[in-house]
């Protein structure tokens, strides 16, 4: 499983694990995700004057990562010599 | 078997006063590599390895950027050691991550313990690092209930693979160019060989993340590029 949803687990891999690698790699994190993400976030401990700050960061990332993720289908990718 | 013999394997690319830095904390380590292979990716200006009592340093140079995975595979066939130790250039090497590293390689090298991945833990204190850190974004998790020391890949910011595991299952991807993707290719074909990784929470590295939004999305951005890669190469046949 990808970062998010094992952070959404709190923390507990074993209650996602079991997804393949090609889920893990493919999925970041969608809008849907927000709600349970700010929720784990609060009851972490992290200082709560960081969690906009994440927040913010989350949404980079998973734009960012969804990007590469979209070219990488087009990307030349070279030939092993 | 004998002690085995380790090298450590570095790729840099235009980052010399980090890979100073990086090797200084080797030779400050109580338990040192045999050899350490830093190759030199590309680097607009060739770079040359300080002088450091009791590390042997072997520089090795690309004339052009390849990639790092290409880079960690010219470090590796111009090696000798039984176990194989990758970090980055961007990293710090903490005291102990020699030996529980090897030990923990050594304690399973009969029941095909391919590979062990170390913690990494953020250098800096800023916003960046302190997310990186939170999230462990470089350190994979154990995943398995019955066997609560296994990772599911290996990250090379931190890892050790025997050599024999190695090179069966290939080295790295050459054709991933970036920084990204290639350590999880790595892991695929290494456990295609039926190889397993434990993770070892006392070999310790420190990473430096740059602080910078930009530099953050470019990162991610690779990530994304290295996972379709290896969800199209490695996945979907």
């Amino acid at each position: 499983m990808s970062w998010i949803d094992i952070f959404l687990a709190d923390g507990d891999p074993h209650k996602v694990y079991g997804a393949d690698a090609k889920t893990a790699l493919s999925h970041m994190m969608r809008p849907s995700d927000f709600p349970r993400l700010i929720k784990a976030y609060w009851k972490s401990d992290l200082p709560r004057m960081l969690i906009p700050a994440f927040l913010i960061l989350d949404l980079c990332r998973a734009y960012a990562y969804r990007k590469g993720f979209k070219d990488g289908a087009h990307f030349p990718w070279p030939d092993d010599p | 078997m004998q002690t085995p013999s380790i090298s450590l394997i570095i790729p840099t690319h235009n980052r010399r006063e980090m890979m100073d830095d990086l090797l200084r904390s080797i030779a400050g380590l109580s338990k040192k590599p045999e050899e350490v292979m830093v190759v030199d990716d590309g680097s607009a200006t060739p770079y040359q390895a300080p002088s450091l009592p009791g590390l042997d340093v072997r520089v090795l140079r690309h004339d052009s950027p390849t990639g790092p995975g290409k880079a960690r595979n010219t470090g590796v066939h111009a090696s000798a050691g039984d176990i194989l130790l990758f970090t980055d250039d961007d990293c710090i090497a903490c005291d102990g991550w020699i030996e529980s590293m090897t030990e923990r390689l050594a304690s399973g090298r009969e029941s095909g313990l391919g590979g062990c991945g170390g913690s990494v833990g953020a250098f800096g204190k800023d916003l960046f690092s302190r997310y990186y850190d939170f999230h462990r974004i470089l350190e994979p998790r154990p995943h398995d209930r019955a066997n609560p020391r296994r990772i599911p890949y290996l990250v090379t910011a931190n890892c050790g693979v025997w050599r024999h595991a190695f090179m069966r299952a290939g080295g790295f991807d050459g054709r991933i160019p970036t920084a990204g993707g290639e350590d999880a290719a790595f892991s695929m074909r290494m456990a295609k060989m039926n190889y397993y990784f434990e993770h070892v929470a006392e070999a310790r590295v420190l990473h430096r993340y740059r602080p910078s939004l930009s530099d953050f999305c470019k990162t991610f951005y690779r990530y994304g590029l290295g996972g379709r890669y290896v969800v199209d190469r490695y996945l979907s046949r």
